[in-house]
């Protein structure tokens, strides 16, 4: 059967479309609830996923990624807190327009935008992915290494107030991932006897740990009562023609910005949407109205956020290197199901394009749909008390972590790895180069033994592909230290507001 | 409490109305955590010890015969501990010569917060020992639950019945029924 048809028939399966309706609404609801992230709702469904197909797996992890995407906007503008970091652009005019009583037209031009914004990038995704895993068919052990550096490196840069403590966090991400065997020959390495650390760390608990039992932890740690009241009336609903006119310019702006950040591995939309408004406003002929309810920076916020989707699954798909955290998860789930990412993905099964470009349409244009559905009680939905909001997710953790290998030693995984997470928050480490290195410590080390053996250092010069990838590692972490040692050098009167305090408040 | 009410003034559109809405300025009492000399200094030891102990596991780690000495077992981990001691000493240089980075990006902790936390942690264990213990899901569960939402303040029957019967039931139907993984 000709792969694009073999494709579409996976995904118009009854049950592939029941998982997907799943996903969407697991998604949106997961997205609408500050605190709870994509990340965490594609792990927790990681482990309820494990019996299913690879279409249906995908079917559920994607729409939930996709419907994350559109319910995180909801309290980003109605109660200027965003759902996921990836809104936190939104906010800058979503709130302000709902303040006008415009928050109806602003959940509108946000969920269009956010739809065209991924519809664009998987044109990109599936005109690119098989090209780019066609190259790295050809990428040998020093080509590997150097594409694991330079994916660690910009999670490093973009993740960690400290840069110092972002590269520790990736080393240990890349010490944790040497538990269990070693990959090239049978030692165990730092098992201790446990039966349960045999076979490598469980990347889903410990995710699960990291981003979803950590964040409730700290939720716990430090709560208190918030008088956070919503903006109850939604106005409007409908943009004027006028208003539909002022979304094209910021939309195609975005729509490059967002791809090209998603590309670039680790790095999502929490960035794209940052330098999309950013760019949107130096390009609009009213920058003076971003900031203060602009149609043009909803757009230009959310088209950005949402078009590195595409490119993300590219990177993902194409090279086997994770586009940002939920890639990451994504990525592990994809292994359980026995598909490998990465260059032979593709050529091993041609339909996968089509169905995952396929999978990513009907989600979006489902979720937008839901999106522009005028929801009386929509506000409601914020104001679940956090008191039954940490035992549901506890719960969620557990079960869903004792689902990936029905042991209830990997729930204790979990449970460390929650402890650690939360630790390792307080103290300014991000999560997400410990889980980077996790998951991609295994093929740094393989790769790079075996490029020793081959021809030692010297081999990254005579590589030129290895050698241009880890001159990229090098200069975007030089950039970031730069960029932040100037910063430091800023005026005695901003420093001196932020005299430390000797207190204990950690 | 007191809400301002505003009346704003609507778009020319046939299917509107003049819409009223209430705005009411969302008001957080979040206090942003605050940086510490002492604290970040203790990081940065800490990080440190765990480098050291590291590198003593990793150059610990038996090897055969066969296997190459310089690109065995040990070559990685030893490696990554070695960087990792680099940069944790950097940082302790750091913490001694250089202001504590903010941390307004946290939320500060309180006495009350660390109370909760502990004995949710405490609960969670015993749950999983009873869990462990009895091979049975849902007696632990439904003890489970009410013990947490005592431990969060909450008192009512909604609380301590309700809410835990039916969030069990609905998870053993779900996951154990539907989905066939066995509870």
């Amino acid at each position: 059967m000709n792969p694009i048809l073999e494709g579409l028939v996976q995904v118009f399966d009854p049950s592939v479309l029941l998982a997907m309706a799943l996903g969407i609404a697991l998604g949106m609801l997961v997205g609408a609830f500050p605190g709870l992230t994509a990340t965490m709702a594609v792990a927790l469904a990681s482990g309820f996923t494990l019996g299913l197909t690879p279409a249906q797996g995908l079917a559920v992890l994607l729409s939930i990624y996709t419907g994350a995407n559109f319910g995180d906007r909801i309290p980003a503008i109605l109660v200027n807190t965003p759902g996921t970091p990836a809104v936190i652009s939104t906010t800058f005019d979503g709130y302000p327009m709902a303040k006008k009583g415009q928050a109806g037209k602003a959940l509108v031009i946000s969920g269009f935008a956010a739809a065209i914004g991924i519809l664009l990038s998987m044109i990109v995704f599936s005109t690119a992915a098989a090209p780019i895993a066609a190259v790295a068919l050809n990428f040998g052990p020093y080509e590997f290494f150097a594409l694991v550096a330079l994916g660690l490196t910009i999670m490093i840069t973009i993740s960690s107030k400290s840069l110092l403590k972002g590269v520790l966090a990736g080393l240990f991400g890349l010490f944790l991932g040497t538990v269990g065997h070693d990959p090239m020959t049978i030692t165990e390495r730092f098992t201790f006897g446990l039966p349960v650390l045999r076979d490598k760390l469980d990347f889903i608990a410990v995710v699960i740990g990291i981003f979803g039992i950590a964040e409730v932890f700290d939720q716990i740690l430090t709560h208190t009562t918030t008088h956070l009241k919503s903006v109850a009336g939604l106005g409007q609903w409908w943009p004027t023609k006028k208003e539909y006119k002022q979304m094209g310019r910021p939309l195609a702006v975005a729509t490059v910005v967002g791809v090209i950040v998603g590309i670039v591995p680790a790095a999502g939309g929490d960035i794209a949407g940052l330098i999309g408004w950013d760019r949107g406003r130096s390009l609009s002929k009213h920058p003076e109205q971003f900031g203060k309810g602009s149609i043009e920076g909803i757009v230009a916020a959310d088209t950005a956020s949402t078009a590195t989707l595409g490119g993300s699954l590219t990177t993902t798909m194409a090279l086997g290197i994770p586009g940002d955290s939920v890639m990451a998860v994504m990525l592990g789930s994809m292994l359980i199901w026995g598909l490998q990412p990465g260059p032979q993905l593709f050529s091993n099964d041609p339909a996968l394009v089509t169905t995952i470009t396929t999978i990513m349409v009907l989600s979006t244009l489902v979720s937008l749909g839901l999106n522009l559905v005028r929801i009386r009680g929509l506000v409601k939905i914020l104001e679940m008390p956090m008191h039954y909001l940490w035992p549901s997710i506890l719960i969620l953790c557990v079960i869903g972590t004792y689902a990936t290998t029905n042991d209830i030693s990997t729930v204790v995984i979990m449970l460390v790895a929650g402890a650690v997470g939360v630790l390792l928050k307080r103290t300014g480490f991000p999560a997400g180069p410990v889980v980077l290195g996790l998951l991609l410590g295994p093929l740094a080390e393989s790769n790079l033994r075996r490029a020793m053996v081959i021809d030692g250092p010297a081999g990254f010069i005579t590589n030129p592909i290895a050698g241009v990838l880890l001159a990229f590692a090098v200069i975007a972490f030089v950039f970031t230290l730069v960029q932040r040692m100037r910063k430091r050098r800023a005026p005695r009167s901003e420093r001196s507001s932020r005299r430390a305090r000797s207190d204990n408040t950690v | 409490m007191k809400s301002r009410k505003r009346r704003v003034d609507q778009h020319d559109h046939s299917d509107d109305a003049v819409a009223r809405s209430e705005v009411e300025e969302a008001q957080s009492y979040k206090v942003p955590a605050a940086p510490s000399r002492t604290f970040e200094r203790s990081i940065a030891a800490g990080a440190s010890a765990a480098a050291i102990l590291g590198l003593i596991a990793s150059l610990v780690l038996p090897v055969t015969g066969t296997q190459s000495m310089d690109f065995g077992p040990r070559f990685w981990p030893t490696t990554v501990c070695i960087i990792a001691l680099g940069i944790a000493l950097a940082l302790l240089v750091l913490s001694l010569i250089r202001p504590p980075i903010d941390r307004d990006d946290l939320e500060a902790t309180n006495a009350q917060g660390w109370r909760r936390l502990g004995l949710t942690m405490a609960a969670t264990a015993l749950y999983i020992v009873a869990w462990m213990l009895s091979g049975n899901f849902i007696v632990p569960t439904l003890l489970f639950l009410p013990v947490l939402l005592v431990i969060y303040g909450k008192r009512s029957w909604k609380a301590l019945i309700l809410y835990p019967i039916v969030t069990t039931a609905v998870i053993y139907l779900l996951f154990h029924i539907l989905l066939r993984i066995p509870l």
